[in-house]
């Protein structure tokens, strides 16, 4: 069992995690965006299996956190929000997946 | 590093849930099929139209109208220089196996009448296995493992047209006959597992 506890270096770097994506479906849905140029609601709402109303909210908070960039359009009059990640977003993320790997390999 | 979503993977899966819905199948196979057809009645002015425009017009179509309202919009990451060339890299050396090993060989000490001919024939075998390795190399790159199938189903169409002395329009339509059966079950297939979403879709944040 000891050796399998997270060591108190690495506990201290726990809290030190981006909280914002370290909540899995905003992970998922940085993951995802992070793989594309860009997409629209309904291909979030496929690819995570998230319900729409929690999908919006966790988009509200990455919005708010400067993580994403929303462009609405309109496409033969039908409404389309494509969702991008942003310069910050991506850095955030890929400073996020470095800590883990600190954190699981040490 | 289980827990940590790869880009990559996601990426992959993405791509092969957008060429799940056996359109690009459907309209290529259909097409190739239109081709053996009209080339079996002489219809040659009607075979520029199909080959050129029908298929780019229907496949933006039908992605817009059937694909993107189930699946969603995404717009993927322009494929990398270093992709092409990886993808160009593998035609190329299949080319070079194929002429340098098998073809090549029989030229030599051969007639010149026979040997125009035969340097002829090796410009039409070129394309083709460059066509060939190219989709090998989208098949492997992209994982769109049905592309293999497709290839081999051309190697030995082509090969055994050649032998047989079956005409070009037989195989070909034979070709488009199977891609076109495979697109409309994937496209059947498709359709059932997503279905339209319902309502406004669109973040209302």
């Amino acid at each position: 069992m000891r050796d399998k506890a997270v060591s108190l270096p690495n506990q201290a770097r726990l809290y030190t995690l981006d909280r914002i994506i370290h909540e899995p479906a905003r992970l998922l849905i940085v993951t995802h965006l992070a793989a594309v140029e860009s997409a629209d609601f309904v291909f979030l709402l496929r690819q995570t299996g998230l319900t729409k109303g929690n999908l919006s909210a966790h988009l509200r908070t990455l919005e708010a956190a400067g993580y994403i960039e929303v462009k609405k359009e309109f496409v033969e009059r039908i409404p389309r929000t494509l969702l991008r990640l942003s310069a910050t977003g991506r850095e955030a993320l890929k400073e996020y997946r470095r800590q883990m790997k600190q954190i699981i390999h040490q | 590093m289980e827990s940590i979503p790869n880009p990559k993977i996601i990426e992959k899966r993405a791509y092969n849930v957008y060429h799940s819905d056996g359109i690009f199948d459907m309209v290529i196979g259909l097409t190739l099929l239109a081709y053996g057809i009209l080339n079996f009645f002489d219809m040659h002015p009607w075979m520029s139209f199909v080959i050129a425009f029908l298929p780019a017009v229907s496949v933006r179509w039908l992605k817009k109208k059937i694909t993107y309202p189930r699946v969603g919009f995404v717009k993927f990451v322009e494929w990398k220089s270093t992709r092409w060339t990886t993808a160009l890299i593998i035609a190329g050396i299949l080319m070079v196996m194929v002429l340098g090993f098998v073809l090549l060989p029989k030229i030599i000490g051969e007639p010149s009448q026979v040997k125009f001919r035969l340097v002829e024939s090796i410009a039409i075998y070129s394309v083709g296995i460059m066509l060939l390795g190219l989709l090998l190399a989208v098949a492997y790159l992209q994982h769109l493992t049905r592309l293999y199938g497709y290839a081999l189903l051309i190697a030995v169409c082509a090969t055994a047209g050649h032998l047989m002395h079956i005409g070009l329009e037989y195989y070909i339509a034979f070709i488009g006959a199977v891609a076109a059966v495979v697109g409309i079950v994937l496209f059947i297939r498709f359709l059932k597992r997503y279905p339209r979403l319902e309502g406004d879709e669109s973040y209302a944040g």
